[in-house]
């Protein structure tokens, strides 16, 4: 099937949606495991190749590739960012081809994997490349050169989507052993879960044009909502889903499903709420995209200032999901993540009277905090790792006090007290 | 009225003006509706070319523009809806207008400012809400005599009755006077009809900007569209609701204790409410949003039911759960540009949009929740840069999903009378007060710290990354921007005499503002003169000063000189709004007199000094 063509059912269901399907771009593979990345492993482990679709003509996109996926459509619809390899025994490189016509250009030029990438406005790109932590994002021009990491934290971060609000919505790690949805600004600032109800794995989360996030987790589908701060099922199906979606006009989503085990995962054109998935398009494929001009997310304008690490503000320890006893808390204590994966003790700050902290943190580097009592005893503590851009100045609502948690319009404390964060940071014997 | 008799009275005059059109080519802009008691006939009042527009709701045409005062903002009916009251904000007045003849009849005089007029029950007296001059008159329908002015609070704007009539309700645009750097406080004035005196002042906490009133059919529960900064919290982020988030106030029996219920959602905001309305079956409340172009829709019932499910503490938590409008908001209708009031047919199947800045009027159909018709009233068809800076100037549209508009804190081109903390100069360092915006184009730098020589860099970069943290302007629409800002005029100061004249107290303030000696006569250092710094045509040299006034949490002690025009609307004052008047200025925050010799004025002198300042 590789270098063939094949001529697919032009789908006329009875949904209006479905009327007039778009040209696509998908990923055909014997096998997909969405998994495999958090270990850092191999999501096509039996190759993969992109396809593109126009009307009933279904052909591969890249001949000269022995492996190709993860197409991203750049915003004017005519070109395709995709991870692929010349020859089987390369690793992923990142790719971008003309739509009408032309020799593919190599954009990374790492000596490991680099996948999942996708358009940034202002002719760059991100995506995520294996490092020795994990997969880690990093941004580059559209031209190569230089990339700049956007994650520094262990473990296997993907690019997820690209919000039209400008941040990056990717796929890691989460401390509760799940995999999950979150969200950094292009500079590598202000990274947080997108939301905080931490249930399943949640996978490749794709933004609709309504703003809503679809996603797949447990092998079904279910989306995040503006307006609520935890996750909404989709209308269930009998069978299961897989990869990311895409939206085609007029609402239908562009869906790799399989109606039972037995059956390959197959995309469909599925309408949510109006019938089970039911004509397979093509077998074997994932990672659809729909071929078509598209709004260009918004810049970021980074605001990194040239201090030292990153400024910390939590204007209260209390407004937490955790419940911990208004009074309880004296001190916060950071820590730090050195190459070897142990946690270093950086100090302790105080905690005033109303919750409020104001630390200087490294920047860059896995940072975690630690809330004690007056005792020393640790009343709560992260059990993951985050970090700060240097520059950076954040404020926290809360400790894990959710999105959804607006800051009370108070004086912190703190700042009362003094304007001068409580510097944490590696002795020298440390 | 029939309609009948108001196509008769009306079109044969109307036709002739419909030709001429607006005054000017002025932009209409209009900002509130009323509809005429059979629903046949919609009035809408525009700013922009001192009008009231009759729009026949039949045909969608214009029948008559009757010109009212100078920038009107308001439109009520009389409970008979024989009058139409229109306040004229810069005329200082009231515009009678018989909704027979669609002719002012009588011009009636109010305070400072007039933004909101409406009549009691019975329709004999108008209570008219008086911005500048902080409250509410009484005007007497019979003798067209302002009997009673009630001291109401500051930026007295919007009045409602409340549906049995025994109340009126005031809501102020800005917060009171308050305490340094602590949560602003607002007010409900209640207006006690049968006696006419302030009933109860309802407390709105942390509230700044605060709009229409609505109430449920049965008066139970009232709401009002309000503003909520979060000026004490450091300015880092816009996302999770970080500068100001848009509620509505529920009060009233039913509502027992204030309870500030969020219309904004975790990634999006819709900002900043103003209008409202509740059709008579009380099922919907429709709150316009003039940042966001959009129509938030409350379910009353689904609303009603969340509170009830709620403890006190939860209650008191709402104000900051983003998560909460699931609840309880069904929808979100885009409308035109700018929306501001509303205004609901009798039967509430047409909710009528006044979009001030698209000179449209949006025709909501409630059933459906969509828009099915625009109505406009007319205007200029090309659109100036500055009337597109002003479209700018008003839209949400730039900040981090929509946070925010220039007109957020900017209410109207003014202030929002709160101070800020802002990132780039560290947390809890550099406060400043919101500055007005009235007639700048002329006095750079900006800034309180004057390190911007100019508007485009003032609202450029710096607006981008520090304040919208997202992609802003291109550099036309800057430009637009900008033209507007610098054509923001300044309002008639009140505090000067018709003749031109200083009263007597004006004029001792005067030699005081201009002297070169203290009282016992030893000079004062000519750099320690107010005319040294507040000269020239704004009252500021445009230079940087070092006046004693800096505090421990300012990086430095110089500031901009600012510009003293209309200085006495712009508080709080200094840089910081630490002084919450113009006395404390020199009476807290001169005590070495380094700001100008003050310490050897008496009261006395004082107060006259402060008569001066006023007229500036």
């Amino acid at each position: 099937m590789r270098c063939g063509l094949r001529l697919l059912p032009l789908l006329l269901c009875a949904d209006v949606a479905c009327a007039i399907p778009s040209d696509y771009i998908y990923t055909e593979a014997p096998r997909y495991d969405a998994v495999a990345v958090a270990n850092g492993g191999e999501r096509f482990p039996s190759g993969a190749v992109l396809h593109i679709v126009s009307g009933t003509r279904d052909s591969v996109l890249l001949p000269g590739f022995a492996a190709s996926a993860d197409a991203c459509i750049s915003f004017d619809g005519r070109r395709v960012l995709f991870s692929g390899k010349e020859n089987p025994a390369e690793k992923w490189q990142i790719w971008e081809a003309p739509l009408t016509g032309g020799a593919p250009r190599r954009v990374s030029t790492t000596p490991e994997d680099c996948v999942t990438p996708f358009y940034l406005p202002g002719d760059r790109i991100v995506f995520a490349c294996r490092m020795r932590e994990g997969f880690q994002l990093r941004t580059a021009p559209l031209a190569g050169r230089p990339a700049s990491p956007l994650t520094y934290v262990p473990g296997n971060q993907i690019v997820s989507d690209v919000l039209r609000d400008g941040r990056v919505l990717f796929e890691g790690s989460h401390p509760a052993g799940i995999r999950d949805l979150y969200t950094v600004y292009t500079d590598g600032s202000g990274v947080e879960t997108h939301r905080c109800d931490h249930r399943h794995d949640r996978h490749m989360g794709r933004e609709l044009s309504s703003g809503d996030i679809v996603f797949e987790t447990g092998g079904k589908l279910a989306r995040f909502t503006s307006a609520r701060a935890v996750e909404i099922p989709l209308p269930q199906t009998a069978g299961e889903f897989s990869g990311p979606v895409a939206e085609e006009d007029g609402g239908a989503l562009m869906v790799s499903y399989r109606p039972s085990r037995a059956a390959p995962y197959s995309l469909y054109r599925w309408v949510p709420g109006r019938d089970e998935p039911r004509t397979p398009l093509v077998a074997n494929a994932w990672q659809p995209v729909v071929v078509r001009p598209r709004a260009r997310p918004k810049i970021h304008p980074s605001a990194l200032g040239t201090r030292e690490g990153a400024n910390v503000l939590c204007l209260s320890v209390y407004t937490s999901k955790l419940r911990i006893p208004e009074g309880s808390i004296a001190q916060v204590r950071v820590w730090m993540r050195d190459t070897s994966g142990a946690g270093i003790a950086l100090g302790t700050a105080p905690v005033a009277e109303d919750g409020s902290f104001f630390v200087t943190v490294p920047g860059e580097r896995p940072v975690r905090f630690e809330l004690l009592s007056k005792d020393g005893r640790t009343i709560a503590s992260e059990k993951g790792w985050s970090w700060l851009r240097s520059g950076e100045q954040r404020i926290c609502v809360g400790c894990h006090s959710g999105p959804e948690r607006a800051p009370e319009n108070a004086l912190p404390q703190i700042l009362v007290h003094s304007t001068t964060p409580v510097k944490m940071s590696l002795t020298e014997r440390q | 009225m029939t309609r009948r008799r108001f196509l008769l009275g009306a079109f044969a005059i109307g036709s002739l003006l419909l030709q001429a059109g607006p005054p000017a080519e002025r932009y209409p802009s209009p900002v509130e509706l009323a509809v005429s008691k059979d629903g046949l006939c919609l009035f809408a009042v525009c700013e922009g070319t001192d009008e009231v527009v009759a729009l026949d709701l039949a045909s969608g045409t214009i029948v008559r523009r009757i010109r009212v005062g100078h920038v009107p903002k308001s439109v009520s009916l009389s409970p008979d809806g024989k009058r139409l009251y229109s306040a004229n904000s810069w005329s200082d007045t009231v515009s009678e207008i018989d909704t027979a003849s669609l002719e002012v009849v009588r011009t009636l005089p109010a305070g400072f400012e007039p933004t909101s007029a409406i009549t009691d029950r019975a329709g004999s007296f108008v209570y008219v809400a008086n911005r500048i001059s902080n409250d509410v008159s009484i005007l007497d329908l019979a003798s067209g005599v302002e009997i009673k002015r009630l001291l109401a609070g500051r930026g007295a704007s919007y009045l409602e009755r409340s549906p049995d009539g025994n109340r009126i309700y005031c809501t102020h645009i800005y917060p009171n006077p308050g305490y340094f750097r602590a949560p602003p406080q607002s007010e409900i004035t209640v207006i006690d009809t049968a006696r006419q005196i302030v009933a109860e002042r309802i407390a709105l906490h942390s509230a700044a900007g605060v709009f229409h009133i609505a109430f449920s059919p049965d008066g139970g529960l009232g709401m009002a569209a309000e503003m909520r900064p979060k000026n004490l919290v450091p300015l880092a982020h816009v996302e999770r609701g970080g500068v100001i988030g848009n509620a509505i106030a529920i009060f009233g029996p039913d509502a027992g204790e204030v309870v500030h219920v969020p219309i904004d959602e975790l990634d999006r905001y819709f900002t900043p409410p103003f209008g409202i309305a509740i059709p008579t079956d009380g099922k919907w409340a429709y709150v316009s949003t003039t940042g966001s172009d959009s129509i938030t829709v409350i379910d009353m019932e689904r609303l009603s039911a969340y509170l009830r499910g709620l403890s006190p503490s939860e209650r008191r938590a709402l104000a900051t759960d983003l998560s909460a409008s699931a609840n309880y908001v069904s929808s979100r209708i885009t409308v035109g540009s700018g929306p501001r009031g509303l205004a609901l047919s009798p039967d509430g199947r047409k909710l009528y949009v006044a979009n001030r800045t698209g000179d449209t009027i949006s025709v909501v159909d409630t059933a459906a929740g969509k828009v099915t018709g625009t109505l406009r009233v007319s205007g200029p068809a090309v659109q100036t840069p500055q009337r597109r800076g002003e479209r700018l100037f008003y839209t949400a549209r730039f900040a981090f999903q929509g946070h925010m508009g220039c007109a957020n804190c900017h209410i109207d081109g003014t202030l929002d009378g709160i101070s800020w903390d802002f990132e780039p100069d560290g947390f809890g360092k550099d406060i400043v007060a919101t500055r007005p915006l009235e007639e700048i184009g002329q006095t750079a730098p900006y800034k309180w710290n004057g390190q911007n020589p100019d508007l485009e860099t003032e609202c450029g970069p710096r607006t981008e990354k520090f304040f919208w943290r997202s992609e802003s302007y291109t550099p036309s629409e800057l430009a637009d921007l900008v033209s507007f800002i610098k054509a923001i005029p300044l309002r008639p100061n009140r505090y000067r005499q018709p003749n031109g004249r200083l009263t007597v107290a004006q004029e001792r303030g005067k030699a005081i503002f201009e002297r070169g000696q203290r009282m016992d006569g030893a000079a004062i250092a000519k750099g320690n003169r107010c005319l040294a710094c507040h000269s020239g045509p704004y009252h500021t040299n445009q230079a940087l000063a070092e006046v004693g006034t800096g505090k421990t949490t300012d990086r430095s002690p110089w500031f901009d000189t600012p510009q003293l025009t209309n200085l006495s609307l712009t508080g709080p004052y200094l840089h910081d709004g630490s002084a919450q008047s113009l006395e404390e200025i020199w009476t807290v925050f001169n005590p070495n007199d380094t700001h100008g010799v003050t310490n050897d004025l008496t009261k006395d002198e004082m107060n006259d000094l402060i008569e001066y300042l006023k007229t500036l």
